[in-house]
């Protein structure tokens, strides 16, 4: 039964993301001393991989993409009656912070949505503006080799 | 919803038992025919011998990952990463297909429950305790709001900005006649290595006070309790209620 899933669109990237993990620390590492149920019954630790941030961010945008929008729509509506009643009536302590999880649930699904296109965005900015640089110091050159 | 169906986040179920050791060649011929059970499922198996009468039992690329000895009957999952050659290419990785953490523990718990079963004829066996971890690495944008809470909690006495975090706090949750109850919560990053990201990992437990008989049916009930309660928990937690 083959469970497996390929990862081609970002292979480069998680070819390179485990590249410079491997290079930087090892990437399957041995920590014997902070685990508890584990440590007695299990050392889960030497081939649990470590991911680089960049590779950590892909995956949980994928599985968040994997919330039942049914449930999407639950949570934005749930946002928008605390958010009545915020302005109306006042919120107690736990709706307080029922309020701030469904932001950051429904944050995480909006980013889940647009922030692979929103890095690669970023990128392109900070191309351009080195681009930009660029240009400026060579124009500046210019000037003083006049 | 859970916020760690949301998040890359792995389970581990864990029971501490307590063997008869005048039982422990049926106790190899069960997890014999435990292999043959998940050998269905799984083109290949890595096994290997874990002390004089334990086992570890790893499907190949699959990222789960059983323990089976006299002290303890453990899963766990992983996404492994897989590297497949070829040639005269560069490799790709792999990892396994993306699940849910509930998805994942219900794969768990279907194999664990197979192994109770397998082992009611070892009639002398008892457990005394069950664990559930839910294991995740985190990058700063995507930790839940609750662990952003404890982890400035943590550092509001200090002065100064903490850099690095290795730790691990033991909190007691229930005692009742019968068990307590009980959760590691561990917390490791540095940020003077921002590429490595928030380790996060809880470990829930009940510990009974007298050792239960191993007895399959009565443990589905003990077990599916036990996620429930483990599952409220981590929901709360992570939701800082």
């Amino acid at each position: 039964m083959n469970t497996s899933t390929s990862f081609q669109e970002n292979d480069i990237g998680l070819v390179q993301s485990i590249e410079r993990t491997e290079s930087e620390s090892p990437v399957f590492r041995v920590d014997k001393t902070l685990r508890s149920l584990s440590s007695e019954e299990m050392d889960i630790s030497p081939e649990s991989p470590r991911y680089s941030v960049d590779t950590i961010r892909r995956l949980n945008r994928a599985i968040t993409r994997k919330i039942p929008k049914r449930v999407v729509e639950e949570l934005i509506n749930e946002r928008q009656n605390l958010v009545k009643k915020k302005f109306s009536e006042g919120l107690t302590q736990k709706e307080e912070k029922r309020l701030i999880f469904v932001n950051w649930q429904l944050d995480r699904v909006d980013d889940a949505e647009t922030g692979d296109e929103m890095d690669r965005l970023e990128k392109m900015i900070e191309l351009y503006e080195n681009f930009a640089e660029d240009i400026d110091n060579m124009r500046k050159w210019f000037i003083s080799t006049k | 919803m859970i916020w760690l169906n949301g998040l890359l986040a792995v389970p581990t179920i864990g029971i501490r038992i307590k063997p008869h050791y005048g039982d422990m060649q049926v106790f190899e011929n069960q997890i014999a025919k435990f292999i043959d059970y998940i050998s269905k499922n799984f083109d290949e198996l890595k096994i290997d011998k874990l002390g004089s009468w334990g086992y570890k039992i790893e499907p190949k690329e699959s990222g789960y990952r059983f323990h089976i000895e006299p002290h303890n009957i453990v899963a766990h999952f992983s996404y492994a990463v897989v590297q497949k050659p070829i040639a005269g290419g560069f490799p790709t990785f792999k990892i396994p297909k993306l699940q849910s953490f509930q998805e994942l523990q219900s794969i768990l718990v279907k194999y664990i429950k197979a192994i109770l079963e397998l082992f009611d004829s070892l009639t002398d066996f008892s457990y005394d305790r069950i664990g559930l971890i839910a294991d995740m690495t985190l990058e700063k944008d995507s930790i839940p709001p609750g662990i952003i809470n404890w982890l400035e909690d943590l550092s509001k006495t200090i002065k100064g900005d903490i850099i690095m975090m290795d730790s691990t706090f033991l909190v007691e949750l229930n005692n009742s006649d019968k068990y307590n109850e009980k959760c590691f919560h561990y917390a490791k990053y540095d940020n003077t290595k921002p590429e490595i990201g928030y380790e996060i990992k809880l470990d829930w437990q009940r510990e009974f006070h007298d050792k239960m008989k191993l007895n399959s049916k009565k443990m589905y009930t003990v077990l599916d309790d036990c996620i429930t309660s483990s599952l409220e928990y981590f929901k709360n937690f992570g939701e800082g209620v």
